[in-house]
């Protein structure tokens, strides 16, 4: 079964785990033993009964009430799974909100509708790293409408507000999709509410649904690997896109011709490997010593020491270097352009927790391609002194 | 229970094991004879050209059932394994938890020691447990062996950490992603070997193996792998059950009993 990964996002409580909490008891796919002890638990602190302690299962979480590191939970609905991926709000926690929101396709915004709660930095600010993460669809879920009596006017004034922001940093409206929800009592969550029959779209799970059949992902032309090392007298790779067969490839950095005499796959020798493979390729002749980071290519792809790439800041930066599929290598960051938040545009440099485009020189050659084309060949993150400082995605 | 697509987990977790191997000096596993860790050695198998490329080491506590016994003799001299057996003491004071903790830590720890080694294969999986889904794919433990779970580093794509504590060393869960149904159907794929404990004796089975003195078999009547995974296809009770031994102390030694334990 494809499981499609959806990951919520939005500010600290706000409503995230509930909502997943209380999906896997509705759809009956967590266990009992799992539940009764979020009631035990729920119970021994004085709290109400809290369906976000099924996610929240570090004790720390459960006494302080939030989420600290992100976690996952399957359910199964119709003819799809989706795997969804909770993350924190806290805008302490960013980087562990990454570590899960950076492996979905999906994304559900949870924003509280409750007064004082509302639309936030963080819920900003998740919105700019989906959109950065290449997060096609959302869904934007106005939670704990019960707080508001499921009152029309609340969702309709939270609803216009966030559009303003979704169209600034380039969502387009056909890929949105909003719904009035209650995490916590289950309103169009799974079943259409009768408390709010002035809503007549879609429930949580079917948006989840029609996004998931959407995205469909198109093939780039060229046959690349990506050299993963030396393995016995062949090398480890991963087939990125296309396919690798029997045939003359290009090494890159370099253009030396390589032709692959032998592809090993699990065990089996074959004709050739597909995109999402690992496989084991031999040549006559003798591949360099450096061969991590390396692309095998069926055509030449110019390398770059300098590319323009956008950057989101987690801590600060200090000679900072790149991690770029499995190598690290020295680089300079040099701020261009303010984009989030979108306010400070007349300033040329960013603070932890803000982004820019920027131009980055990298001490050496890298083969990069724009993140839109192959996202393998155009993301990296950051880090300083061994200190994760942030990531970024590659334009140009 | 959600069965995913085998051939895309047994991508990953070659990708994740020829990680380990490339940045890691001193890799090794721990293998406890039971169903995660043995489908772990064949996807490792398959990765390396037909065999294991590190030691595998399993905590003896000395009371595991012969059937474990024999099973491990008889895999690691078919796959020509580099077996390390580490000798762990049973320590009757404490109980559960606590004697898990002690013993098996302890012996851990001194092989670790012994040999060096900077990495350790975990055959974890996040569907076992609240706390296993929290974890990352490659995560550091300190010289304690201690994990920072309140301040886990950034794993964003397969970008997994290879920054380590000195004296530390690597965990490595190649089959985080794995539903406990996706490792049978790997299991009846691949023809992997399953110990014995797993099948159904006198109306129980072993669904999850830990030590004997506080592992106990669950009800079952599945007598073969295909019997198995229909019964997981609709059951609702967690796979580490069979574990919580402290509920149940007067009904362990009945179970037991009930599968030929003395
Ligand atoms: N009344 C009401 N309360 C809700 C609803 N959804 C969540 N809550 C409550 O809001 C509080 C916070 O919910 P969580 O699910 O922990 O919030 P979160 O978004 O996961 O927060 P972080 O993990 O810190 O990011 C809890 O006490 C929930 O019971 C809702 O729909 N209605
Ligand atoms: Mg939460």
């Amino acid at each position: 079964m494809k499981i499609n990964k959806v990951t919520l996002l939005g500010h600290k409580d706000h409503g995230k785990s509930t909502l997943i909490g209380n999906l896997l008891i509705a759809t009956k796919s967590t266990s009992k033993e799992r539940i009764e002890e979020a009631e035990e638990i729920s119970r021994k602190l004085g709290k109400k009964f809290e369906p976000a302690f099924i996610l929240d299962s570090f004790y720390e979480e459960r006494k302080g009430g939030l989420t600290i590191d992100t976690t996952r939970a399957q359910i199964r609905y119709k003819d799809m799974a989706f795997e969804f991926i909770d993350v924190p709000g806290h805008s302490e926690l960013i980087q562990n909100m990454l570590s899960g929101a950076s492996y979905a396709n999906i994304a559900v915004l949870v924003i509280s509708a409750k007064i004082g709660e509302g639309i936030k930095k963080q819920t900003e600010r998740h919105l700019f790293i989906a959109r950065m993460l290449g997060i096609k669809h959302l869904i934007i879920a106005v939670n704990k409408m019960d707080i508001v009596n499921y009152k029309k006017e609340r969702f309709d004034e939270i609803k216009s507000e966030i559009s303003k922001f979704l169209s600034a940093i380039g969502y387009e409206e056909k890929n949105v999709s909003f719904v009035p929800i209650s995490a916590y009592t289950q309103e169009n969550i799974m079943k259409k509410s009768k408390k709010m029959d002035w809503y007549s779209g879609k429930t949580l799970l079917e948006h989840i649904y029609a996004a998931s059949k959407n995205g469909r992902k198109k093939d780039y032309g060229k046959s690349i690997a990506l050299m993963q090392g030396y393995l016995e007298n062949g090398v480890s790779c991963t087939v990125l896109s296309g396919k690798i067969s029997r045939n003359p490839f290009y090494l890159i950095p370099g253009y030396d011709k390589y032709g692959i005499s032998k592809i090993i796959v699990k065990g089996r020798s074959v004709k050739e490997a597909k995109t999402g493979v690992n496989a084991v390729i031999y040549s006559n002749k003798k591949f360099p010593a450096d061969i991590r980071g390396k692309i095998l290519c069926n055509e030449k792809i110019v390398p770059k020491k300098r590319f323009g790439a956008q950057v989101f800041l987690v801590n600060n930066l200090e000679n900072p270097t790149l991690r770029f599929n499995g190598n690290e290598i020295k680089c300079n960051i040099k701020i261009k352009k303010v984009i989030y938040p979108l306010r400070n545009k007349t300033i040329n440099s960013i603070k932890p927790l803000e982004a820019a485009e920027a131009e980055i020189t990298a001490d050496k050659a890298l083969v990069t391609l724009p993140f839109d084309t192959l996202k393998e060949l155009g993301r990296f993150t950051i880090y300083s002194g061994g200190k994760f400082s942030g990531f970024g995605t590659i334009k140009e | 229970m959600i069965k995913q697509n085998l051939g895309e987990l047994e991508e990953k977790s070659i990708y994740i094991i020829r990680e380990a191997k490339s940045h890691f000096k001193n890799v090794a596993a721990l293998w406890s004879m039971g169903k995660d860790s043995t489908a772990m050695l064949a996807i490792a198998r398959k990765a390396f050209l037909g065999k294991v490329p590190f030691p595998v080491i399993h905590i003896d506590n000395s009371i595991d059932f012969p059937e474990t016994y024999k099973f491990r003799e008889d895999i690691a001299k078919k796959w020509k394994l580099d077996l390390i057996v580490a000798e762990s003491k049973i320590n009757e004071e404490l109980s559960g938890f606590a004697c898990c903790g002690a013993n098996k830590t302890v012996a851990l720890k001194k092989v670790m020691n012994d040999y060096g080694f900077d990495a350790l294969i975990v055959s974890i999986r996040r569907d076992e447990h609240g706390i296993r889904s929290k974890e990352r794919v490659m995560s550091p433990r300190d010289e304690n062996f201690k994990w920072n779970y309140k301040n886990q580093p950034a794993e964003l794509w397969n970008d997994y950490s290879s920054k380590l504590d000195k004296k530390g060393h690597m965990r490595i869960h190649p089959l985080l992603d794995f539903n406990e149904i996706d490792i049978w159907n790997y299991i009846k794929k691949e023809h992997v070997p399953v110990n014995p404990l797993y099948f159904s004796r006198n109306g129980y089975r072993y669904r999850s193996l830990g030590c004997t003195n506080c592992t106990v078999p669950v009800k079952s009547n599945a007598k073969t792998v295909d019997e198995i995974i229909k019964e997981l296809e609709n059951t609702k009770i967690e796979e580490r059950s069979g574990r919580q031994q402290d509920k149940e102390k007067e009904r362990t030694m009945e179970r037991l009993r009930a599968f030929g334990y003395m």
